[in-house]
């Protein structure tokens, strides 16, 4: 949980560093919340964020039946001349 | 209904650089700190005067594998106890080499920077160079390379390097030979006489106070030793004088277009028309308004962007514009080129050309460096290349200073089509007939080896 809190933080600092970035995030809360002073309450979110709440979200939406597996399956390899080509 | 147009602010855009405090260690070790707590978080750029410049030939590449196995194990540590240390403390931890020096950078939160320095100081003060580590890096880079040798840029760039600087180091490539040949022993002999304080700069900025700065350095790397064998560093010349206009062609079958680059030989980063030369670089080549892309792209519908730009070194540089156009239209666009290089030596620019070219400059750098890591950047290229104590403060004044009168001056000082070196990278079989209409061209394989046509 450290890491995951010490990676989230790095993440969010780093987002939060240039002015157009910032812009563009205060703009997607406004339009998904109405509300673009909840970027600054990501981090108190963040920190709220324990062991079983991963555990709780893991177990409601990474389910079987909530699955798309998709397999590509290559037909053969290509001929390569001595030119890489 | 009429067009709306937004408002263009005239407002100077001003940059004040945050300015750094400075103090050396007694191994040598320069640090510098530029305290800007504007997020919880910490950034460090150690640099060292060591360049791929500095490597033997035959182990070129030997610079990047140092670089890559640098944190791949320590005395004290295996790669993977490494890696999960960087990730618990959300931070990061990388070395990359350059022509001119290698650096080790970092950036971890406010609160986990001490055990940051920490695994730096292990990364940097105590690396094993692992055997296996070393040869799993010596496979990515030959695949690394692989892709490279698909890709017209690296095959025109490495050309035009050679065209450049001849047999000066700035001019080597590493190769799948050259890779093979590198040996753990290389390294370690790379890194003794080369990673050491003496005459390294250690660069801390963001949250740092500078004496919190003063304490964790002395803490990490004031102990640390060595000073390298002065004697066995290499002597290197200048490059040679420069050629007569070449045109050189890399032959790439099949090439469903051609590349164009087109170089000539600068001076070093730290002379005094590096300004004058960003603006004339800016007019000619330096974006969408620029006349290449005007004349090649907008006007004649050659390419899809034509472009030029300043590369420049500790010891010499050099200016390119480049294109990918039809094959069919290599020779006419090729002829633009040259026509609107020497247009900007024949003809003071209009002073609203001028002037759209000084706003982008000046308005670009601030939002360039708005952050932590690229103020640093700034201060190491200061130290790093010997630029005055106060460079970046006058910085964007030099550029406003620039007159037309200069920006013609600097074309023809600089910009001569006579020792422009042309490589050209292409399907010899559909544009060789129609560049030798140009005079004679010399023709290599993606290997770089001539071939006889």
């Amino acid at each position: 949980m450290m890491r995951l809190h010490n990676q989230s933080l790095a993440e969010y600092y780093g987002k939060l560093e240039r002015c157009f970035q910032k812009a563009d995030l205060l703009c997607m809360y406004q339009m998904y919340t109405g509300r673009p002073e909840d970027l600054f309450d990501e981090i108190s979110q963040l920190e709220e964020v324990g062991a079983a709440d991963v555990q709780a979200t893991a177990e409601q939406f990474l389910r079987t039946t909530n699955r798309t597996v998709i397999e590509i399956v290559p037909a053969s390899r290509p001929e390569v001349n001595a030119n890489g080509h | 209904m009429p067009e709306q147009k937004a408002p263009i602010s005239d407002q100077v855009i001003e940059f004040a650089f945050p300015g750094a405090e400075g103090f050396e260690l007694s191994n040598g070790l320069v640090v510098r700190v530029v305290h800007q707590p504007v997020l919880p978080k910490v950034i460090f750029r150690l640099g060292f005067p060591f360049g791929d410049k500095l490597v033997p030939a035959q182990l070129a590449g030997a610079g990047d594998l140092l670089a890559a196995t640098l944190k791949k194990g320590t005395a004290g540590r295996s790669y993977e106890e490494i890696i999960e240390s960087i990730e618990r403390l959300g931070g990061q931890l990388d070395a990359a080499s350059s022509p001119d020096f290698f650096f080790v950078s970092g950036e971890f939160l406010t609160h986990t920077i001490e055990d940051g320095l920490s695994l730096a100081r292990e990364v940097v003060q105590d690396p094993v160079f692992p055997e296996e580590e070393l040869a799993k890096e010596k496979q990515v880079q030959l695949a690394k390379l692989q892709n490279q040798k698909s890709t017209p840029a690296y095959l025109a760039t490495r050309r035009l390097y050679r065209m450049l600087f001849g047999e000066h180091p700035y001019a080597v490539f590493k190769d799948e030979n050259t890779l093979m040949q590198v040996q753990r022993q290389d390294l370690k002999t790379l890194y003794e006489q080369y990673v050491h304080p003496r005459g390294a700069v250690l660069l801390l900025g963001g949250d740092v106070a500078p004496a919190r700065a003063q304490y964790l350095v002395q803490a990490y790397f004031g102990n640390w030793t060595g000073s390298g064998n002065e004697a066995e560093r290499p002597k290197l010349l200048p490059p040679a004088s420069e050629q007569p206009q070449r045109i050189h062609l890399v032959h790439r079958p099949r090439a469903a277009q051609t590349t164009l680059y087109l170089g000539v030989r600068l001076f070093p980063r730290n002379y005094p028309d590096y300004e004058k030369m960003e603006v004339t670089n800016q007019i000619l080549g330096g974006g969408a308004s620029g006349r290449l892309f005007m004349n090649l792209r907008e006007e004649k519908g050659y390419t899809y962007g034509a472009y030029s730009q300043l590369h420049l070194y500790q010891e010499a540089g050099f200016w390119v514009a480049h294109a990918d156009v039809r094959p069919e239209v290599t020779v006419p666009a090729l002829e633009t080129f040259l026509q609107e290089i020497e247009a900007m030596g024949s003809e003071e620019v209009e002073e609203q050309e001028l002037q759209t070219a000084k706003r982008y400059l000046t308005g670009v750098f601030p939002l360039q460096n708005e952050t932590v890591s690229s103020v640093a950047r700034l201060a190491l290229e200061q130290l790093f290349f010997g630029l005055p104590e106060d460079y970046w403060d006058h910085y964007l004044e030099r550029i406003r200073r620039v007159t037309a009168r200069q920006v013609l001056e600097t074309a023809r000082r600089y910009l001569r089509v006579e020792h422009l070196q042309i490589a050209v990278v292409g399907d010899a079989d559909k544009i060789l007939g129609q560049l030798e209409t140009l005079g004679s061209v010399q023709v290599f394989d993606v290997d770089d080896r001539p071939l006889q046509r």
